[in-house]
């Protein structure tokens, strides 16, 4: 009953409340540039066993983007939180490998101000800022410039956690953890 | 049960003494107030988990109202409020806040009431108001200044609803002409809300 008293005027008070509007910070389209793929391009990369396995971009959208949210865009009933509202837009691009025996999706969200948020192999990279540092590389013998790093041991036993080389004109180069990996195919 | 029985016990006790007062004190038959509220359910808000907090500049409700007195004790009438709500946005432009977006809101509300005096005496008369079949009409106005860098979207606006005031207790001191008041509740009116209450004469 009690219950009940309290939703019923949380209720009333609520209809009558301050009407505001909802308002996105925009993606610049430079910033959107940050990941290099486009829908239906594909890509090849080598995985830890040494199979080489065919990505597909099967997603590329620009939506409302909040940190609760992110990770879930690619479902058709993409989650929402209260927690945190969406506050800007972001570009989201999903590379995906399907066989009878894995699925596997990458995952690429950019937001204003060229932060990038990467996922997969249960792995998660957030808020990356790609105006940070980059460094040159070497991956199978083939040299890349302005590639971001990011690597993580654990410190109580050196374990890796994870080792990620991105390029913002390559796109992904590497990617790598303690159990996986996958390798960029030029 | 032991509740209820209080509860019970209360009520027949107010209304003896309800009904004790009633040709004791005189009331005016038409009174006429006007109030001023902060808190006013109008400017309520509810936005959890926004990036964007506006900064408000909100006023309060400023109200009239008017009451026929049906006995000393029974009273019904009209308020009319109004709240003017100013909504300032701000955003990151160029690595400085600047002002990205305005709200203008106006709130009417037009409210029939049931006033019931359950104290009267000379200088002091206690009292609950309640208004709960109301009609709440919104004006909303937004200027964008960055559109370029942010995209508002207006809300969905439904222009009439439902407006409300429930005040449990307020207190009227002064003459029977002449009283200012002082009221806690909610609605319309505002959480707390103070006023000046005036009374015709009433013809012998």
């Amino acid at each position: 009953m009690k219950r009940h008293l309290i939703y019923s005027i949380v209720l009333v008070a609520l209809v009558s409340c301050v009407k505001e509007p909802t308002i996105y910070l925009r993606l610049p389209e430079e910033d959107a540039a940050a990941i290099p793929y486009q829908k239906g391009q594909t890509l090849n990369f080598v995985n830890q066993d040494g199979d080489t396995l065919l990505y597909v971009v099967t997603y590329d959208e620009t939506q409302p983007f909040s940190e609760d949210s992110w990770g879930f865009y690619y479902y058709d009933d993409s989650k929402t939180s209260i927690i945190r509202q969406p506050w800007c837009y972001a570009r989201t691009v999903q590379l995906r490998y399907y066989s009878d025996s894995a699925d596997d999706r990458m995952l690429f969200t950019v937001i204003p101000d060229r932060y990038l948020y990467f996922q997969d192999y249960g792995m998660s990279i957030p808020n990356f800022d790609l105006k940070g540092a980059t460094e040159t590389v070497e991956v199978n013998g083939i040299t890349y410039e302005n590639v971001h790093v990011s690597s993580y041991h654990h410190p109580y036993n050196d374990e890796l956690d994870h080792l990620w080389y991105y390029s913002e004109e390559v796109g992904l180069i590497a990617v790598k953890n303690n159990n996986h990996s996958l390798t960029l195919v030029p | 049960m032991k509740k209820a029985l209080i509860i019970s016990t209360l009520l027949l006790l107010f209304s003896l003494s309800v009904f004790a007062q009633r040709d004791t004190i005189r009331s005016n038959k038409n009174e006429f107030s006007i109030g001023y509220g902060i808190g006013p359910s109008s400017s309520f808000r509810f936005r959890p988990g926004c990036m964007i907090y506006p900064e408000t500049d909100n006023i309060g409700a400023i109200y009239v109202t008017y009451t026929r007195r049906l006995t000393k004790v029974i009273g019904i009438g009209l308020t009319v409020c109004y709240d003017p709500i100013r909504l300032n946005y701000y955003g990151q432009v160029n690595g400085g806040s600047a002002l990205i977006c305005k709200v203008n809101e106006n709130s009417f509300s037009f409210m029939p009431h049931l006033k019931i005096n359950w104290l009267n005496t000379k200088y002091v008369n206690l009292y609950s108001k309640v208004a709960i079949l109301g009609i709440h009409h919104v004006t909303y106005k937004q200027e964008e200044y960055y559109p370029e860098l942010y995209e508002v979207n207006a809300p969905e606006l439904v222009p009439t609803l439902m407006a409300y005031q429930i005040t449990p207790v307020g207190v009227e001191v002064g003459t029977k002409r002449c009283a200012g008041f002082l009221q806690v509740g909610i609605g319309m009116e505002g959480i707390i809300s103070i006023g000046f209450r005036y009374g015709l004469k009433d013809k012998e």
